[in-house]
This record gives C-alpha cells, sequence and structure tokens, in this order.
C-alpha cells in the first residue's frame, strides 16, 4: 500500500493535545511549587541556609620530613598561621577592618594599599574566596589578632603548617625551598592527580621539588557547620556524619646519603666567598657532603621574602642561587693531568721512565706553552710530572697524542655529559675533542689545542661533581658511579619503603699498572717532598690528590699577583682526592673561586673534610658498639705506604719511548 | 529570503523560521551560559585556577550547536528520515563503545563518557535523539499497522528494551527512563492501543522496583526523595541544599553571582542542580521565566506537530518536544524534591556539550519541521512541501 502524506486523524490529534496538555501541566505544576518554595516558605529556607552551611574543609596533609644519612632533620614543618581576609564575610572592611589589621600587622602603607585594592577590587563570587594577609604570623602578631576576633569580621587565622630548614642555607641548594603554586602550574600538578589549590605551596628546586609528590602526601576532608557569614557553629543537628572524614595521608620522609656532620665541617673550614666542596663514597656514589657558597635562606624565601630580597640576590654578582657543584662549569687546570696521564699511558707511547727536560715551556711551531713554573722543573718523569704538576710534560703528551686520545679518556670518565644525579639541574661540561674543536672553534682544530686541553686548560671543562665522580672512579679502579643524593624514602613511622641501590654508569677499563702509576703519583703529591700538596698531609690518613689553579684568563707577557688582579680574573683554586690511598673510601673535590692557588687555598679544606669522615668514622664505631649485635668493623691502622707497586718496566721495552730517549734515572728528584 | 529570483530560491531558500521558537532556545542557551559561569566560578577557581573554564567549554558547545541548528535546518528533518537506521546503529556502537574498558571514562562510578583528546561524549545524548529519529521513521513508515500488536508494537519495544539494557550497563537510569518514556509518548500519538500502554507500563513497574531496590545508590536516592531532611547529612544532602537554595531566592533571588550554595556547598550546581542556583540567585522571577521558556517550546513544538504535513514530521516533532519538556520537567522537578535524583540535565542550561550541541540540532529539526508547515506562513511553503512530501514518500516506500 502507498503511503501519502496525510495529516493525522482526529482521534489521533487529540492524543497530541493530551500531550502538549500534559506537559503544560508539568510546568504548571512545578510553577505552583515554585510559588510554595520561594514565596510562602521562602523566609523559612533562606533562614535554614543561612544557619546551617555544611562546609567541607581540606585538612592539609604533614609534609614529610627531610633527613641526613643518620636520621638527623634537615627539614620539617613547623604549626603556624596565616591570615585571611574574606571580603564577603569581612563588614566595613576598608574603612575600620583593614585599618585595624594595618596596627596589628605593622603594615606599611604599600602594603596596606595593596591589599585595599585588592579587597576593592573582587566582585561577585570571588569575594568568597579568601585574600591571604600575612603568612607565617609570628607569636605576637597571632596573640593581637587572636584578642580582637569581634573587631575583626571575616578575618580567618588559618593554622598552616610551615617548612623549617634547621641548617638554614648550608644545604640550600640540595633541599630546595617551597613557594606558592602558580595558575599555570595547577593544572599540571593536578592532571596528575595532585590535589593542589590557588595558595598551595610546592616545593622548588633539590629535594623539595624531585621528591614533590612523595614528601606532600594527600589532604584529607572534613566536614564543619559554618553560618552565612562563615563563622564555625556547633553541630547541634547532627548534621555531620563521621563518616564523611576523610583523614589525610601524611607525606614520606625521604633520607639523605648527606652525612650533616660533614656538611657542617665542609662549611666551617672552607675559606672563600664562592665555591664548592663535594665528597662522596668512591665505592657506591653517594654523596656525602655538597657545599655551595655563597648559598640562601630556604627559610626566607619559603616565606615572607620581599621584593627587595629577590632583586638583592638575582643582582648579586655572586648568584647565590647558583648550584656551583653540577650548575657551573670550570676548566679543571692542573686537576685534570691524572687523566690526561692515563690517556698517555694507555695509548702505549708513555710509560713509568718515559721522561721530559722542562725548561719552562714547550715549542710548538713559533709558540711556547709555559710551564707554571717559570724556571722550570728540569728532567721529570711520568710519575714526577705529576707529582710537581710540571705543565711541559703534559704538553708534551698532548703533542705526540694529539686531541682525541685524551678525550675518550675524559669521556669514559664522565667528563663531557650530565652525571645523572637528577635531584638537581646539572650542565653537561665540556670535553673537546677534535670534532668538538672543527664545530665550534672559528678555523677549526689547530694542534695547540690539544696542548691546552691536555693541562686541563682550553674548552676543557668540567662541574665539581664530574670532577669528583672522575676521582672516585681512579680511585676505586675504574667504575663509574651515577651520583646519588638519597639512600631510602620512608613512610611516617620509619618503615623503608623503597631503598635506593648504588647505580654504575660505566666500568671503565683502566689497566692496573697505570691506575697504580696515578695513584702513586697523586699519594705523592701530598705525601713526599716536591709534592704540590705537601702542606696538608694526614697524620693517620694517606691522603691522594692534586692541585690545580685554572686560569680564567690568559696569562700576559707578565704574570700578575693574585692581589692586582680584578677580583673575577683570578685563577680558580681546586684540590680533588681521595683517601685512603691504599684502600679508597671517600673522594672530595674543593673549589675555591678566584682564590688563586690549589694548594694554598683548597687543599686544606679537602683534608679538613677527608680527617672530619675517619674521625667521625671513628666515632661511630666506637659509639655503637654498646648496642651492636656484631662487634664493630677493625679501625683501619694508618698505612706507611702505598701498597701499589710500581710497574714493572719491562712490558715497556719493546714500545716506543717517547721522543726515544732512553729511561731516565729514577732516583733523580730535585 | 524573498528578494532571491524565483527558480533560485525555490531551490536555497532558507526555510521559514518560527521566530517564536527560536527565540525561546536561544534565550534558555543564553541564560545557560550566564548561569553556568555564576555557578561555577568559584568552585573552577579554587579547582582549576581558573573561573572561566566552564564557560570556555559551554560556550564553544554553544557555538557548535548553533551550526548543527543551523545545518539541520538548513538540511531539513525531510531528508534526516533517510539516515535513521545508520544514526540509530551509530547511536548504539556509542552505547557498546562506552562500555569498553579504556574507551569509556569512569565518572562517579558511572561510564558515561567516551573521552577523546579534548573532547569527551555521552554516547546516552546521542542514543535520544537517534532513538526520536528512527521511532518517527518507523512509526511512520508502518502507518496504519501501527495498531497491530506485532508490528507496531513488539518490534519497538524489543529495540528499546535492547537500548534500555545498555544504559543500564553504564548505568544510566535518568536516560533509560527517558528512552521508554519517549517510546510511549510516540506510540501513544501514532495510535497504539492504550492497552498495550498501559499494560506494559504495569509490566515494567516490577523491573524497575528491582532496579530501585538492589541498587544501593537508587536506593538512597529513593529513600532521600521520600524525606530529605530525615536523611540530610546522607543521601538527603544534596535535595535539602537545592531546597534551601530555591527557597532563599525569593520573589527576585539573591542576585546574579551572589547565591551561596554553588560556594562547595551544592554538588554538581552548574550541571545536574543548576535550577537550583537559578532559584536562589534569580529568585521566582528567574525560575518562571524559565518554565515559561520551556512552556512556550512544548506549545510551538506541538503546534508544529500539529501542522506537519507527513506523519514523521509529526512524530519527530512530538518526539523532540516530548524529549526537551520530559528532561526539563523532571530535572526541575528533582531540584525542587518533587522526583526522586535522576541525573538528568536541564536542557538547553545545564552545563555539558554532548547534550547541548545534540539538543540545539534537535531543535534545528523541530524549528525544520515548523517552517515545512503551512502554518508557518511561507508563500512557497506548499508547493515545496509537496514536492518534499513525494520524496518521503518515495523513500519510505523505498525502504
Amino acid at each position: 500500500m502507498t503511503l501519502r502524506p496525510t495529516s493525522p486523524g482526529r482521534d489521533l490529534k487529540v492524543r497530541y493535545l493530551y500531550l502538549g496538555g500534559a506537559m503544560l501541566a508539568g510546568l504548571v505544576v512545578l510553577a505552583v511549587n515554585l510559588y510554595r518554595l520561594q514565596i510562602i516558605q521562602g523566609d523559612e529556607y533562606l533562614a535554614k541556609s543561612q544557619e546551617n552551611f555544611i562546609k567541607p574543609i581540606r585538612v592539609r596533609a604533614d609534609r614529610g620530613m627531610i633527613k641526613d644519612r643518620r636520621g638527623e632533620i634537615l627539614a620539617d614543618s613547623r604549626p603556624s598561621f596565616d591570615a585571611f581576609v574574606t571580603p564577603a564575610f569581612c563588614q566595613r572592611c576598608v574603612a575600620e577592618v583593614l585599618p585595624r589589621l594595618a596596627t596589628y600587622l605593622q603594615w606599611d602603607e604599600v602594603q596596606q594599599a595593596r591589599i585595599e585594592a585588592q579587597v576593592k577590587g573582587t566582585r561577585g563570587p570571588a569575594r568568597f574566596q579568601p585574600i591571604s594577609v600575612r603568612v607565617d604570623l609570628t607569636r605576637d602578631e597571632l596573640d593581637v589578632l587572636n584578642a580582637h576576633p569581634d573587631e575583626l569580621p571575616g578575618v580567618d587565622l588559618v593554622p598552616v603548617p610551615h617548612r623549617n630548614y634547621r641548617s638554614g642555607a648550608q644545604l640550600a641548594h640540595v633541599l630546595g625551598y617551597m613557594n606558592e603554586v602558580t595558575q599555570d602550574e595547577l593544572d599540571s600538578l593536578n592532571s596528575k592527580g595532585g590535589g593542589y589549590a590557588l595558595g598551595d605551596y610546592a616545593g622548588r628546586r633539590g629535594i623539595e621539588r624531585y621528591f614533590e609528590s612523595r614528601l606532600r602526601g594527600q589532604d584529607g576532608l572534613r566536614k564543619e557547620v559554618v553560618n552565612a557569614r562563615g563563622e564555625s557553629m556547633r553541630d547541634d543537628q547532627g548534621l555531620i556524619g563521621g563518616s564523611d572524614e576523610v583523614p589525610p595521608k601524611p607525606g614520606k620522609n625521604v633520607v639523605l646519603s648527606i652525612d650533616s656532620r660533614l656538611q657542617a665541617e665542609a662549611e666551617r673550614v672552607f675559606p672563600g666567598v664562592a665555591g664548592t666542596v663535594v665528597a662522596l663514597d668512591v665505592r657506591t656514589g653517594f654523596i656525602l657532603a655538597m657545599m655551595s657558597r655563597p648559598s640562601f635562606d630556604p627559610n626566607v624565601l619559603t616565606g615572607r621574602v620581599s621584593a627587595a630580597q629577590m632583586t638583592a640576590m638575582a643582582k648579586d654578582p655572586l648568584q647565590p642561587m647558583m648550584f656551583r657543584s653540577v650548575a657551573m662549569h670550570y676548566s679543571p687546570g692542573s686537576t685534570f693531568k691524572p687523566i690526561t696521564m692515563l690517556a698517555a699511558l694507555k695509548s702505549g707511547q708513555f710509560n713509568a721512565h718515559s721522561f721530559v727536560n722542562c725548561t719552562g715551556g714547550y715549542r710548538l711551531g713559533s709558540r711556547v706553552w709555559r710551564c707554571w713554573a717559570d724556571r722550570g722543573h728540569g728532567i721529570r718523569d711520568s710519575r714526577q710530572a705529576l707529582q710537581s704538576s710540571c705543565d711541559t710534560f703534559f704538553y708534551h703528551v698532548g703533542d705526540v697524542l694529539g686531541l682525541d686520545p685524551i678525550a675518550e679518556m675524559g669521556k669514559a670518565l664522565g667528563l663531557g655529559s650530565p652525571t645523572g644525579i637528577g635531584v638537581v639541574g646539572e650542565v653537561p661540561g665540556i670535553m673537546p675533542d677534535v670534532a668538538y674543536h672543527d664545530r665550534a672553534t672559528p678555523g677549526g682544530y689547530q694542534k695547540g689545542m690539544a696542548l691546552n686541553s691536555a693541562i686541563g686548560q682550553g674548552d676543557d671543562n668540567v662541574t665539581p661533581l664530574q670532577l669528583t665522580l672522575a676521582y672516585a672512579a681512579i680511585a676505586n679502579g675504574g667504575t663509574l658511579y651515577q651520583p646519588q643524593l638519597v639512600r631510602r624514602i620512608e613512610s611516617v613511622d620509619g618503615k623503608v619503603l623503597e631503598e635506593f641501590q648504588p647505580k654504575v654508569t660505566r666500568q671503565i677499563p683502566i689497566a692496573a699498572e697505570h691506575r697504580a702509576l696515578v695513584v702513586d703519583a697523586l699519594t705523592a703529591v701530598v705525601n713526599e717532598a716536591g709534592g704540590t700538596a705537601t702542606r696538608v698531609r694526614l697524620k693517620d690518613i694517606l691522603l691522594a690528590g692534586k692541585t690545580g689553579t685554572a686560569q680564567v684568563q690568559r696569562i700576559g707577557a707578565v704574570r700578575e699577583k693574585k692581589e692586582d688582579m680584578d677580583y673575577f680574573e683570578r685563577d680558580h683554586a681546586w684540590f680533588a682526592a681521595f683517601a685512603p690511598a691504599d684502600d679508597p673510601e671517600i673522594a672530595v673535590v674543593v673549589l675555591n673561586e678566584h682564590a688563586g692557588h690549589g694548594g694554598v687555598e683548597s687543599a686544606p679544606t679537602a683534608a679538613a673534610v677527608v680527617q672530619k669522615y675517619f674521625d667521625l668514622k671513628k666515632a661511630d664505631a666506637s659509639a655503637s658498639v654498646v648496642p651492636a649485635v656484631r662487634p664493630p668493623p677493625p679501625v683501619e691502622g694508618p698505612p706507611e705506604k702505598p701498597t701499589e707497586k710500581l710497574p714493572a718496566p719491562g712490558d715497556d721495552a719493546k714500545r716506543k719511548l717517547a721522543a726515544g730517549q732512553p729511561p731516565p734515572d729514577p732516583g733523580e728528584v730535585r | 529570503m524573498a528578494t532571491g529570483s524565483p527558480r533560485g530560491s525555490a531551490r536555497v531558500a532558507p526555510p521559514a523560521v518560527d521566530p517564536i521558537l527560536l527565540g525561546a532556545v536561544l534565550s534558555l542557551v543564553t541564560l545557560g551560559l550566564v548561569m553556568v559561569y555564576s555557578s561555577s566560578a568559584v568552585t573552577a577557581q579554587d579547582r582549576l585556577g581558573d573561573s572561566f573554564h566552564y564557560l570556555w567549554r559551554q560556550l564553544t558547545a554553544a557555538g557548535l550547536g548553533l551550526v548543527a541548528m543551523a545545518v539541520a535546518l538548513r538540511v531539513g528533518y525531510r531528508r534526516v528520515a533517510r539516515f535513521a537506521y545508520p544514526v540509530l546503529v551509530v547511536a548504539v556502537l556509542l552505547l557498546v563503545a562506552v562500555l569498553v574498558p579504556g574507551l569509556g571514562t569512569m565518572v562517579g562510578g558511572a561510564k558515561r563518557w567516551i573521552r577523546f583528546p579534548g573532547v569527551s561524549i555521552q554516547p546516552a545524548e546521542v542514543a535520544k535523539l537517534a532513538w526520536v529519529v528512527y521511532l518517527s521513521y518507523s512509526l511512520a513508515k508502518k502507518r496504519e499497522k501501527v495498531a497491530l500488536f506485532s508490528i507496531g508494537f513488539l518490534p519497538h519495544l524489543a529495540v528499546a528494551g535492547f537500548l534500555v539494557v545498555l544504559c543500564m550497563l553504564e548505568p544510566d537510569f535518568g536516560s533509560a527512563v527517558t528512552l521508554l518514556f519517549l517510546m510511549f509518548i510516540l506510540l501513544f500519538a501514532a495510535g497504539t492501543k492504550l492497552s498495550y500502554l498501559v499494560g506494559s507500563v504495569l509490566a515494567v513497574i516490577p523491573f524497575a522496583y528491582t532496579a530501585i531496590i538492589r541498587s544501593p545508590y537508587r536506593f538512597a536516592r529513593w529513600s532521600a526523595f521520600l524525606d530529605p531532611w530525615a536523611n540530610r547529612r546522607g543521601s538527603g544532602y544534596q535535595v535539602t541544599e537545592s531546597l534551601m537554595s530555591i527557597g532563599s531566592g525569593g520573589l527576585w533571588g539573591l542576585g546574579l553571582g551572589d547565591g551561596r550554595q554553588k560556594l562547595f556547598f551544592l554538588p554538581e550546581a552548574h550541571t545536574d542542580f543548576i535550577f537550583s542556583i537559578i532559584g536562589e540567585e534569580l529568585g521566582l522571577a528567574g525560575v518562571a521565566l524559565v518554565v515559561t521558556l520551556y512552556g512556550v517550546i512544548v506549545w510551538r513544538g506541538i503546534r508544529a506537530a500539529l501542522a506537519a504535513s507527513e506523519p514523521f514530521g509529526t512524530y519527530l516533532a512530538l518526539g523532540i518536544t516530548s524529549a526537551i519538556g520530559f528532561q526539563a520537567v523532571v530535572n526541575m522537578a528533582v531540584a525542587m524534591g518533587l522526583a526522586p535524583t535522576k541525573g538528568l540535565t536541564l536542557p538547553f542550561i545545564s552545563y555539558g556539550g554532548s547534550s547541548l550541541i545534540v539538543l540545539m540540532g534537535a531543535a534545528g529539526l523541530l524549528l525544520s519541521v515548523a517552517a515545512g508547515s503551512p502554518a508557518a506562513g511561507n508563500a512557497r511553503g506548499a508547493e515545496r512541501q509537496a514536492r518534499n512530501a513525494r520524496e518521503v514518500s518515495a523513500d519510505l516506500e523505498a525502504a
């Protein structure tokens, strides 16, 4: 049958009208009810709504603590109060309340004007948003405000735990600090389920930032009956069920590998205005101390930091926010020479008996590269060259090897690439090779560049942490560790949730006899006459190390005295060390910026840190005698001599000796 | 539309638009934008740091909705008949997809959204319109046979049952009820015997009862409905807060933006309970306006249905009008404590992109039905209508 456009039958049209009528009737019923609700019973509901608001209140979770390796608290939270003004509840706000607050809190005019403008500027729903008018109230301020609650409608004192950094500026770069999250950050934080609100603090830099999610914990929820003015009421009607409450989950504790006593010692003994000390365990890569000076007080940055303080910090030429241990790179100077030496030995073109006659410089083409000893060192073999830091010897190595073998050894030891410490931002440094110069230097690679790089100048740039790791790798026989600052994550009640294991970046194939020669020479630097750091020889501990005095400025025709130079043109003083030389445990690098000679300005600091490390070890061992189940490990006696022996020269007999010269008389030491 | 050449205008002249119906729809959408901002600004600021978060999204949806409305109007409801089956199939696929783990997003214990980067769609909203189009087409095709139990009643009941089961799996009780309601309306309008309808309603009651009793949250909603004040701190919380909110509005309201319930007291203030905020901030005057606007849509919708030139148009207009009217009445009734909480949004007003876009598209079809009738006063209407009617008949026969 065909379907033709027909209008519906009469009986069906009636059905449509029924439908429409039913819907309209529904609307009319609603309208009548609305009239009943809003006009007849309106006052009743208005009163109810004003008396009884159930307001969900966020209960902040306690932030986890940061502790040192022995459990000493480095950062925790202390109870504190912030003051807020809620414009909607603040009657006669600008006329009366704010002037009173200004008196009690001793605002200056700028501050008062700013808050007045803020209060006046809010419209509509924003008037219910509390405005923070003072964070971290002092005890006196709190007392005054608490004494006048009736004078201050709409002013709330909210308990907010405040971060407390117990050692102040001492570990600031490692720990970081906290401040308010910005609007832009909220989205990204909350997309990861962070549960942040405006006004919340989040960790900045260092441990606080890197472990933010674990330190933070999870906020809980509590319900409170409040009236229309936002005042808390007694819950007379049992409106709040206990089941609705969600307890906060406290954050986890982060336990560092830092020993705060060693850190304090580094801080105490470091003499310079700017520089850094890095100490780590050569057997694991865990960092024991990492000091960077100048520093900043995280308590100030986390709290009420003024604009003036921020500008002063930003304008300080010494850049206190800069974490010198990892975020700046420097020419390593002579501290690089052990690496050049390893490259030289590995090449087979040098051995223990290779020697150079230092006359105060090295000629290549028409130019003379100067040795730091203007009058020359005389004849120097490999060990002596390293011990007395003879530049001429290493110029020669650079000349013979070229740049790439040296760069290869440097890179193997971790120079020129990030260490992977993770927690703090680091720069990669530069380990130049031929390809690098062809790419980056106008005119491309020149032979002289190898000479500069061989003594740790030129484009060689390392971070102090990289250098420490390289020395640690030499000390432990060739294991390059990934440095770590955190030992473990603990729950609030001290249960270990996560334990971090040493991470090996790579094993470097260093021949035992090559390592032995270098270690022996570095031991001689401190412990034998003719070394550049004999003044810091330790009584009980066999310290091995290397001084470095890195030029910041090209030396002119005349060598200037330190005092005559502009501060920022003076040499950097380095000392890189490990101990004990025969069974290394700790590596320490000290960089004293623009301080001059490494042996004088940096070596004593390194020696003091090493001394402190072994003092503490001894003290801890004897302290643990009483409660310990097992006997304490025997304290190592002072070794008199390095156990490493020089490699026998026989193997080298067939090898081509540098410049074809006969082996020097080993007894010749000036 | 009257200025073009006769030949050109016969082909491309836009249909005559019912200005009253269009005005009512646009007024509701505009009011919705204002109220979405007012009711969500504080929570959005607090939780997302951007008080405009929901407003921007709703504005985007309204823009897309306008496009959907214009397209629907331009294409004309008659051509939509052709797509009745494909659209229903798409709707079913979406309803199935939302249940697939990984595709459907769980929000508040129910899987109702399919989330794509940047957008999320609610299949149930699409399904409602697809269901109306399909039923209208099917009933128009079967015309005289609708009265027969095996042809006019049973097949539709079977398809409805399938869709209802899919909705209940999400679970989405409100949409399931809406789908059933729309079927009854359209069957009723198409001339199904009243005894079948009454009988099937009676048959559904035990199932609905079981669904309520066996689902804790639905049971809680039911008991909250019966006595919200006794369950005030639990299941009755939303309703009592909503009642206080509407009640405290009085005649003129507390003023736009000055409502207090949206300040974290009333959950879902910008979606399911936006009517409470309108009541609080704009008072009886505001809600009366809203009720009147829905009344206007019902009036013009029924009028278009009556005047439509063929059954498909009639059923489509009835179905769309009922869908809007039903959801509006139920949502407002819930806000006033007159019906148990359902999870149905307030058409055109509540925050929600899928719902707004689909509803505006549906409004476009409704406008198209209204425009296609001689009652709309278009001089060329009768001629075009006759031609289009022939096309539809041909389509229907072909099908």
